[in-house]
């Protein structure tokens, strides 16, 4: 469990605080996607998870350890794996599974237990077939999910994605959300999605909205993206497929409004035509 | 864009499974076989070592032209240099002010041959070593100097990092230079003053984004719970084996018959 | 005149093991005025063509003509990359120079312009991509937020006023507000100089709305060359391709395997609404 206790953060140098007063709880086995416009704070949000920031007030706990506690800190980071926007800027070696086994390195755990987590790691992200390879050689969304499989490696209990799909196209973006998705539902693991798309945000159970370092929104998907003005004012937007359905019904369309996906609006669909 | 030094051949040769400190040491005895030769005859022996070495890498010989390409100038500069430089007797060839002399020939040769099987040497030790295990052997083999407070295992993870992120840079280098070809910059017109601000555009974006990356993969690593080299364990034990034993045999025997003939035989070729 | 792309190879070479070809027999003629969009995997080409509308790569074989002038001739070399401008993917990692006026300044200064010119066209370019001269022109572009570097550095290209702006996924990285401004630039930049516009994207719902045509490449070649409207009404085979479609595009494709008789021609939000109102609304 994640709990954010009234945090304030503050980057030095800057007038404005870049994190006001954040209460948030994020349960064991949620899945939680954060969106905001650009230098809204959620990245800023993203770092306090694992104490890579601290707050300047208030409290970041995981699983009740505070993140300004020292001694926490390699704990605390054990269960949270991080993900970065960047895929070359986080694999730390050249070849793959020595990649992935970095974090079970530096937490020193057995040789022979090292190469059965990578092994296992890989294989649930779908790239077995290159541990042996250059990570400079992969495609931006193979060396995400080995950026991936290198945080299972140290057997997390929580994921937090900071714009991990950012620099991706729309076949590595597809992998990583799948690859993700799957450990959600099949691991039980804590997913936390920083991102851009509003399209992505659909696949989480709890859709929270960041503006001027502030949580604005906090519902499911269906509940904050049935305020499609109020999101558009915050530089933001509704999937394609609620604008859609929301045009639909102001045109006296009977549709449900919960719809958020093609699938869902096509099943809507279909008996009206 | 593509340089052979640094770049690693994924394999499962004899050579592969050396343990990289063998691979250390055995490329320091090669060093001292190439210096010690003092004939032409004899170069055969390390050059025949090499090349088996090559052969039971499973390395094309393509690699060997690749790992000189990047020194052909210095190649050519060298050998010209000792050419005409060296003082001897035996004068072979002369015109105008140009005089080729046997001794000059023999010391151009000598260097020229030298830096080629040194070249072919370190290639070959990086192309059948990871980067990391080489750095994993390094970071063993210093560990004795951390009583000294050397820092052992920040150098090997320095080295690391910096193999990992020198094609990623290089491409990176790439780019930036045709993004400012595209806004019509010109790196080859003008003196060596010209060229060098033309450079500018260049270098800077280059170094922003290096720090950028230094930067965020800090970050990347304190989030998977690097502390430094203390507690640390790896994935990959060092052992030696049968194969070690074999390898330092080998190259042992080739040392000696190396010093052996030069002392048994000084008149040489 | 276009550029005109005439039997179009590229070949890689591969350290002498081997060679790659990244571009294979590709013809094609670029208009002027007219937004192309250029669509494919990370891998299929794309990146390798259009670095030859500027004669960053010449052709193994085939011509590339930029408005009749041949990209192989050096002497026209810098005539044509001034006609043809390049925004480069993340194009704020270029940023160099102390002030934002004088990067902007960087691309008219190499093509030799009076100072009078390189000052009005600097001021032109800002104002273009909405950013204040007075505010902005004596910062350091290093100052800025993310979105504004990026405009900094679009300015920076549009200063030398091309008429034919290439852009390799303009919009990656930025927020829902940010992609929408850029794309609203376009459109006024296209509106008002009449610049050309290529565009390789990812952005589906962008490239259905607002390209002319749209040319798919896979493995090196082109697999489509049409209106979205053609080219989306694949939209099996493009799925089969991994490339995702419209939402709009998504829906009518559901809807036609449960066995909807529904138009191939749907690609945008509105061809969907107008169609369904019309079958639902008589």
């Amino acid at each position: 469990m994640i709990e954010f206790r009234n945090v304030h953060f503050q980057y030095e140098g800057e007038d404005a605080p870049a994190l006001q007063g954040i209460d948030l709880v994020v349960p064991d086995g949620s899945f939680l996607a954060i969106v905001g416009h650009n230098g809204s704070g959620k990245s800023t949000l993203s770092k306090h998870i694992n104490g890579l920031l601290l707050p300047t007030e208030g409290q970041v706990l995981v699983d009740g350890l505070d993140t300004k506690e020292e001694k926490n800190l390699l704990s605390i980071r054990q269960q949270v794996g991080m993900v970065f926007q960047n895929p070359d800027n986080q694999l730390v070696t050249t070849i793959v599974e020595e990649d992935v086994a970095f974090g079970p390195e530096n937490l020193g755990v057995a040789p022979k237990e090292i190469r059965r987590r990578v092994d296992d790691a890989l294989q649930k992200v779908g790239m077995s077939a290159y541990a042996g390879s250059a990570a400079h050689k992969l495609s931006g969304g193979q060396k995400q999910r080995v950026a991936i499989a290198g945080m299972l490696a140290m057997e997390p209990k929580i994921l937090v994605l900071d714009e991990a799909t950012a620099m991706l196209d729309s076949q590595g973006r597809q992998e990583l959300l799948q690859t993700v998705y799957d450990l959600h539902q099949r691991n039980g693991m804590t997913v936390v999605m920083i991102t851009q798309y509003m399209e992505e945000a659909v696949m989480a159970d709890r859709l929270v909205v960041m503006s001027g370092g502030k949580l604005v929104m906090d519902g499911t998907p269906v509940d904050v993206f049935s305020r499609g003005k109020e999101l558009c004012d915050l530089g933001l937007d509704v999937p394609e497929i609620v604008r859609i359905r929301d045009d639909l019904i102001e045109s006296g369309i009977c549709l449900p409004n919960f719809i958020l996906t093609d699938s869902q609006l096509a099943e809507a669909l279909c008996p009206l035509l | 864009m593509d340089i052979t030094l640094g770049q690693f051949i994924p394999g499962n040769s004899c050579i592969h499974r050396l343990d990289p400190r063998t691979k250390i040491w055995l490329m320091l005895a090669y060093i001292l076989m190439v210096f010690l030769v003092k004939s032409m005859v004899l170069f055969v022996l390390p050059l025949v070592y090499v090349l088996l070495a090559l052969k039971l890498g499973h390395i094309h010989l393509s690699y060997f032209f690749k790992a000189i390409k990047p020194i052909r100038v210095l190649l050519v500069f060298m050998f010209l240099l000792n050419l005409f430089v060296t003082p001897g007797e035996t004068v072979l060839f002369s015109w105008r002010f140009i005089v080729v002399t046997r001794e000059g020939l023999r010391q151009a040769l000598f260097i020229s041959l030298r830096l080629v099987l040194l070249m072919t040497g370190a290639s070959l030790m990086t192309l059948t070593t990871s980067p990391i295990a080489l750095t994993d052997g390094l970071e063993r083999m210093l560990s004795p100097l951390k009583a000294i407070h050397f820092p052992a295992h920040e150098l090997a993870m320095m080295m690391t990092i910096a193999l990992r992120f020198i094609p990623t840079l290089m491409e990176e280098a790439d780019k930036i230079k045709k993004a400012q070809l595209a806004r019509g910059a010109d790196f080859e017109s003008g003196n060596l003053i010209a060229r060098a601000k033309a450079m500018i555009p260049i270098l800077i974006p280059l170094f922003v984004s290096a720090f950028r990356r230094a930067d965020e993969l800090a970050m990347a690593m304190e989030s998977r719970c690097y502390h430094g080299g203390e507690g640390r364990t790896k994935l990959h034990q060092l052992r030696f084996t049968r194969g070690d034993l074999w390898a330092a045999l080998v190259t042992a025997a080739f040392l000696l018959v190396i010093i052996l003939v030069q002392a048994l035989v000084p008149g040489l070729v | 005149m276009p550029i005109v792309i005439d039997h179009l190879s590229h070949t890689y070479f591969d350290g002498g093991m081997g060679s790659l070809s990244a571009v294979e027999d590709l013809s094609l003629t670029i208009h002027e005025g007219k937004f192309l969009a250029i669509m494919g995997h990370t891998g299929c080409g794309k990146t390798t063509l259009v670095q030859h509308l500027n004669g960053l790569l010449l052709p193994s074989s085939g011509r590339v003509l930029v408005d009749g002038l041949d990209t192989t001739d050096k002497k026209q070399r810098s005539t044509i990359r001034s006609l043809v401008g390049m925004v480069f993917q993340y194009p704020e990692y270029q940023l160099f120079a102390d002030t934002v006026k004088e990067d902007i300044a960087f691309g008219p200064r190499n093509m030799k312009l009076s100072i009078e010119e390189v000052n009005l066209r600097v001021s032109r370019a800002m104002a273009m991509v909405g950013l204040s001269y007075d505010s902005f022109a004596d910062k350091s572009p290093f100052e800025l937020s993310g979105g504004e570097k990026r405009r900094a550095a679009l300015a920076g290209i549009l200063a030398m006023e091309p008429k034919y702006l290439v852009l390799d996924e303009p919009m990656a990285g930025l927020d829902p507000q940010g992609r929408r401004q850029i794309l609203q630039m376009l459109e006024e930049l296209r509106q008002s100089t009449g610049c050309a516009i290529i565009m390789v994207s990812h952005s589906m719902e962008d490239v259905a709305r607002h390209a002319d045509r749209i040319l798919v490449m896979k493995a090196g070649k082109q697999m489509y060359l049409d209106t979205p409207q053609s080219v989306f009404a694949h939209a099996e085979e493009l799925s089969k391709m991994n490339l995702s479609l419209p939402a709009a595009c998504r829906v009518a494709a559901l809807l036609r395997q449960k066995g909807v008789d529904v138009p191939l021609d749907i690609c945008t939000r509105e061809d969907l609404e107008a169609y369904l109102m019309g079958r639902l609304k008589p």
